[in-house]
């Protein structure tokens, strides 16, 4: 489970660096290997503490009542891909089309789902 | 499947990509409509899915005729109810609205677990040839840009034609606004449900069934007198508050805006409270055995009489109400007092039904769920800005000029209504200033962002 979550922390910091360059796209050509190396950087400690206190709890509940992996999607999923959508929609709204913030969350929804993905993926 | 959905993504790409909403949020409505009854054409005939479609369609008309947030929600809210209908037809209305925004937001995702899930071998994806499709596409591209160069050097007409498209638009983030509204679109294509909710709520019928937990004849007994007196003594008070609620209205004195606006603001709390605290109790009453306990009947009638007693509190309260507005015109809270009353007073009605039928909680969710979508798609019909406009120059007491001037949608209602109000100067400069310039911003809209306006000012 441990390298799973290592791996699964890489990934997600690898994507939201990806999507938070691209959509941020007010960085120069000159300057992308740094920030990329930096978002890289921030961005895998969110994911890192992200799977450890969003992703883990469902992990650990699951184990608890037996569930499979898939069934810990199937039963948990759909309200945290709910719960998140909402929150990085409101931040989005609220943040008065402040480009930023929108590539910063809109990032942070795609990371948190495909994490559940690359987390729970077919191990049974 | 997968690169027909192309077509759509780059459709949403050319309605939205930099525009705001307006009549691209209709057309869509018809893209999607279109798009799922073309991939589930059984489900199609289905009264119910069509049903969800025609509101879905009426309401994205609602934001062509006139785009507001309130329309906006209603097309939002009506989109995930008909993309969950696909889901599972027989689902309440609020389930189908979860499966709908669950299934926008991640179908494609979820889909790969169910099909782990039933065993289902993911042939299909291996045999599909990535490879393959690359290469024809890649040079089928080169080779037709060979010939078209070939073809306008050695045609005028032809080479004239190719320099008038125009692919400008055609940006890094276009592209990247285009994956992602072909993440989504993929996402409505493939219809999932919540498990185990959807499942449950349909298999869960509106009526509560009798579990033979062979409770004590005499605890029966003793919770029907508990709650007999304990309703019997809440009416008493409410009597003695809507009469004397009902002295204070009869007194004809006029009352100043912060004295009715007080009165109206401890009428909706008294009320809320009364409601909330009257649906509580009921439902903890009758939650069990007590509804099939045959000495209810007492307690059951007490219970009538309470709700009753409650919905003329909400029409007292409404009395109030239109005071407030026949004294000081309409405004979005006022309206939204009266809305809150009308589900109110539903509210009550669906209660009385759920004690007298036996029905369960899920019945009073399923319903109430239903009564406020319907009130918020009536509610979306109406240009309220224009409605509160017209209301309160022709019917109100008192004008509040600077609140009708602060509304979106009333700039040129408002400018021809200005002769019967009593305006300063400077609010008759700023009436004038903000229609040219509600003008000028309609002429400036592209054809995507287009509202109703806009043709009948041509």
């Amino acid at each position: 489970m441990i390298f799973r979550i290592i791996l699964t922390t890489i990934k997600s910091a690898l994507l939201a660096t990806f999507l938070f360059i691209a959509l941020f796209n007010q960085i120069t050509i000159y300057d992308i290997f740094i920030a990329s190396v930096i978002t890289f950087v921030i961005t895998a400690v969110i994911s890192f503490f992200m799977i450890l206190f969003t992703l883990l709890p469902f992990k650990i509940i699951g184990d608890y009542f037996s569930y499979n992996n898939v069934q810990i999607f199937q039963v948990f999923f759909p309200y945290y891909a709910m719960v998140s959508f909402a929150i990085c929609t409101w931040f989005i709204v609220i943040s008065k089309d402040d480009n930023m913030v929108k590539s910063l969350f809109f990032a942070a929804f795609f990371t948190s789902i495909m994490a559940w993905y690359w987390l729970f993926k077919k191990t049974n | 499947m997968k690169f027909i959905l192309l077509i759509p993504a780059v459709l949403f790409s050319t309605l939205f990509y930099n525009k705001s909403l307006g009549l691209n949020v209709l057309l869509f409505a018809l893209v999607v409509i279109t798009l799922l009854f073309l991939r589930h054409q059984k489900k199609s005939k289905n009264k119910s899915i069509l049903l969800k479609a025609l509101l879905y369609l009426i309401s994205s008309v609602f934001v062509f005729i006139h785009h507001n947030d309130l329309t906006l929600t209603a097309t939002v809210i009506s989109f995930f109810v008909f993309v969950g209908s696909f889901s599972n037809t027989k689902s309440s209305l609020f389930i189908q609205f979860l499966n709908g925004f669950y299934t926008t937001i991640t179908a494609v995702i979820a889909n790969y677990f169910e099909r782990v899930e039933q065993e289902v071998v993911l042939v299909k994806e291996k045999n599909t040839n990535y490879a393959f499709w690359f290469k024809t596409v890649s040079i089928s591209i080169v080779v037709l840009a060979i010939f078209m160069g070939l073809y306008s050097n050695s045609n005028p007409v032809f080479a004239n034609l190719l320099q008038k498209i125009d692919l400008s638009f055609i940006s890094f983030n276009w592209i990247l606004f285009t994956a992602v509204a072909y993440y989504f679109i993929a996402n409505i294509v493939l219809p999932v449900q919540i498990e185990p909710l959807t499942t449950s709520d349909a298999n869960t019928t509106d009526f509560l069934i009798k579990i033979d937990k062979n409770t004590d004849e005499r605890t029966l007994s003793d919770n029907a007198k508990l709650g007999f007196i304990l309703f019997l003594v809440l009416n008493f008070l409410l009597v003695f508050v809507l009469v004397t609620d009902l002295i204070y209205l009869l007194q004809k004195k006029q009352l100043s805006a912060a004295a009715l606006s007080n009165q109206l603001h401890q009428g909706v709390n008294a009320l809320i409270v009364s409601i909330v605290l009257a649906i509580v109790l009921i439902l903890f009453f009758f939650k069990g055995d007590l509804n099939f306990y045959k000495g209810n009947k007492h307690l059951k009638k007490s219970v009538f009489v309470w709700l009753v007693m409650n919905g003329f509190l909400a029409v007292v309260t409404a009395y109030k109400n239109y005071q407030y507005v026949h004294f000081f015109g309409l405004t979005y809270k006022r309206i939204g007092v009266f809305v809150y009353l009308i589900l109110a007073i539903f509210g009550l009605i669906l209660t009385f039904i759920k004690v007298k039928e036996v029905k369960n909680l899920w019945f009073l969710v399923r319903k109430n769920t239903q009564i406020a979508f319907s009130v918020l798609l009536i509610a979306a019909a109406i240009n309220w800005d224009t409605f509160i406009t017209k209301y309160n120059v022709f019917n109100a007491k008192e004008v509040d000029v600077t609140y009708l001037i602060s509304l979106d949608n009333n700039k040129i209602v408002l400018d021809n209504v200005k002769k019967q109000l009593v305006l300063t100067p400077t609010q008759l400069e700023e009436i004038s200033t903000n229609k040219a310039q509600y003008q000028s911003e309609l002429r400036e809209k592209v054809w995507q962002e287009y509202f109703l306006t806009n043709f009948i000012n041509k």
